[in-house]
């Protein structure tokens, strides 16, 4: 049936949807502020006027393409386009200001493709058994998970880990105001109507990541000559992605997949928490950490290929249990309803062959994604030759027009101007920028989930001990903790012993 | 904090990282407490003594931050005097110019609730460019003009968007 199912999609009638699809995903997530979400929004009216293999794989193609489309700005632009990319901005720059613009991008290409591609293959092979593992996660599982990704901020502290966990807790305290999501009394809106349903996630990265970026850059103006925004590249492997970039990032992508997918399976978590979830396990199991947010390569392959992997397994729980993971698979479930077709264990035997035409339109996706930016990767990395004094004019209205998109409304624009000077604060003195993201990330699920458990418990916390599983959630928050602590206690000590041996010759 | 004239950038300020960690410990101190004791106390409905309440995130968010700001305040004590680190440093001539682009982008966003896109990100766009030091007319003209024409094409045709 999967082979059939490579057949249908490759026949020009259905192909040409899925290379539209992609197309337009990519561009709309290389915008800042046009997410993969919005390409979809505007695709699922069209879909009414197809067959339900074109309408699912071009939705699933612009997924995919706009997961992706969001690394190139912030590789060449430190903008990153999607939520999802966000995680790609720090090496992806870094490595774009060394002269590797081309080989950041590769890199996070493969990563996508990888991620995506073996989540497929999970896809297809254990569906069944993953939802299943899905569905014994409930509040209280969802809890510990959230606090094993609060340990991310810890990880990615870097040097101060006062100054991460400070970043952490403001991130954690704008991930607050809007709605209490129990009692629904606003809380920290200031009698802003507009806060009631909190701030975008978009507008706050678009503000704190990339205007900061470009108010810090406009700073440093006057002390540099005025050249290219980004060197060009210093030899031909600096464009390339080689065997031996390869070499050094399969395992990490890998990895990275397989956490992408985990977490893509599971309701209500998403790309972006799968892309510093994955990022935070390619630093922990390199031998050169200390690279991290300066330009490494496996950085990149860890964010995308586990940002790229929940584009796979987000239909996982649709597909099985008729379970919307997110707002990309809500949009995709109203596509399917346009059709005719109810997701869910019946969807198996009533419309066999056109899930299997699903599950190959993705696949084919990626090959589709690869050979659309190969043959336009020199057009985005020209944009590197053109000096700063253009660029960055055109990077602030791209990124005031692609925020009032968001809800027409001018007050998130101002929200974002706020946020661009709280993140310059934070960049001049020092703070990782990732620790706050995480941190307002996590904050609304975090809060939803523990108050939901204590409710089901009627205030016990032996709720969060009941099961095996939560067991081992905890002894793997427990260890990821203790790992964190280790390595910085370590990095402290070897500071330490260096400040004697400079201090010594001089006594 | 040092001052020093240079023609070229400026006043130069200064802050070791002794003196920034300071500077940050007692912001966070005196945020921390206003938000405890003032904020969220006006901002956040007492809905009773249950726990957890819609206070009890924002306080422990709250709390997290006092606790965290005493640290960075004894951070700066420990690394007072000592030489190396990281420093921040601000130059008058580089706030003015990041002032100067903030306010354009300000005025740019209050101009737009009264008068439409293109002629607001046109002014936007060449005023960004003179202020960065781009002085080719054709480039200033030709990007100001095509750029947003473009964008509001694609947006309001292609996507279906309203743009102001």
């Amino acid at each position: 049936m999967l082979g059939q199912g490579f057949l249908t999609i490759l026949m020009p009638g259905n192909l040409i949807y899925l290379v539209g699809g992609v197309a337009l995903g990519l561009i709309m997530g290389a915008i800042p502020g046009l997410t993969a979400t919005m390409a979809i929004a505007l695709l699922v009216p069209l879909t009414l006027y197809l067959s339900p293999t074109q309408a699912i794989t071009m939705l699933l193609g612009a997924f995919n393409g706009g997961t992706f489309g969001g690394s190139i700005a912030a590789i060449l632009l430190a903008t990153p386009g999607t939520p999802a990319a966000s995680a790609t901005v720090g090496d992806g720059y870094a490595m774009a200001r060394q002269g590797k613009a081309g080989k950041a991008i590769k890199t996070a290409l493969v990563s996508s493709v990888f991620g995506c591609l073996t989540a497929c293959v999970l896809l297809v092979l254990i569906a069944e058994p993953v939802a299943q593992y899905a569905l014994q996660f409930g509040a209280a599982e969802y809890t510990i998970l959230m606090l094993f990704a609060l340990t991310i901020i810890a990880s990615a502290s870097g040097d101060s880990m006062v100054k991460g966990l400070m970043a952490g807790a403001v991130g954690l305290l704008f991930g607050v105001i809007g709605m209490d999501p129990v009692e629904t009394i606003p809380r920290l809106t200031f009698g802003a109507l507009k806060l009631s349903s909190g701030i975008d996630i978009v507008t706050m990265l678009i503000g704190s990541l990339a205007l900061s970026e470009i108010l810090v850059q406009i700073e440093s103006f006057h002390k540099r000559k005025q050249g290219a925004l980004l060197p060009p590249p210093s030899c031909p492997d600096d464009d390339k992605f080689t065997r031996k970039d390869f070499k050094r990032t399969w395992k990490t992508m890998l990895r990275s997949a397989l956490l992408g997918s985990g977490i893509g399976a599971l309701p209500g978590l998403g790309s972006s928490l799968a892309a510093w979830v994955g990022y935070d396990a390619a630093k922990r199991a390199s031998k050169h950490p200390e690279e991290f947010g300066k330009g490494s390569i496996e950085g990149i392959a860890g964010a995308e290929a586990a940002n790229n992997a929940v584009c796979g397994s987000n239909m996982i729980p649709l597909l099985t249990l008729g379970i919307p993971g997110d707002v990309v698979a809500a949009l995709i479930i109203g596509a399917f309803m346009l059709q005719g077709l109810t997701p869910g264990p019946m969807i198996f035997r009533e419309a066999a062959q056109d899930v299997y035409n699903i599950y190959a339109g993705v696949m084919v996706s990626n090959i589709v994604m690869a050979i659309i930016t190969l043959l336009t990767v020199k057009l985005f990395t020209k944009i590197s030759k053109l000096q700063p004094n253009v660029v960055l004019p055109c990077v602030c209205m791209f990124c005031i027009v692609g925020v009032y998109a968001l809800n027409s409304s001018l007050f998130d624009v101002g929200i974002m101007l706020a946020f661009a000077v709280i993140g310059y604060f934070l960049q001049k003195f020092h703070f990782p920028p990732a620790c706050m993201l995480v941190g307002f990330i996590l904050s609304p699920m975090l809060e939803k989930y523990f108050r939901t458990a204590m409710q089901m418990s009627r205030g016990s916390v032996s709720i969060f001990f009941k099961n095996p599983l939560d067991w081992v959630l905890w002894v793997i928050t427990a260890v990821s903790l203790f790992t964190i602590l280790r390595g910085k206690y370590k990095r402290y000590k070897a500071a330490k012993a260096a400040e004697k041996a400079a201090e010594a010759p001089a006594e | 904090m040092s001052n020093n004239e240079n023609e070229n950038k400026g006043r130069t300020f200064t802050l070791t990282e002794s003196k920034a960690d300071l500077v940050l410990g007692v912001f966070f101190l005196v945020f921390s407490l206003v938000l405890l004791f003032a904020i969220i106390p006006s901002q956040v409905m007492d809905v009773g003594k249950g726990f957890p309440n819609p206070r009890s995130f924002p306080n422990f968010c709250g709390y997290a931050m006092l606790v965290l700001s005493i640290c960075m305040l004894y951070q700066s004590y420990r690394k007072r005097g000592k030489q190396g680190g990281e420093t921040v440093t601000f130059t008058s001539r580089g706030i003015k110019m990041s002032l100067l682009a903030l306010a354009v982008l300000i005025v740019s966003v209050v101009l737009l609730q009264f008068l439409p896109y293109i002629p607001v990100t046109i002014a936007l766009l060449a005023g960004m460019m003179l202020l960065l030091g781009q002085r080719n007319k054709f480039v200033i003209a030709g990007v100001s003009i095509i750029l947003p024409i473009l964008v509001y094409v694609f947006f309001t045709y292609g996507l279906k968007l309203v743009l102001p």
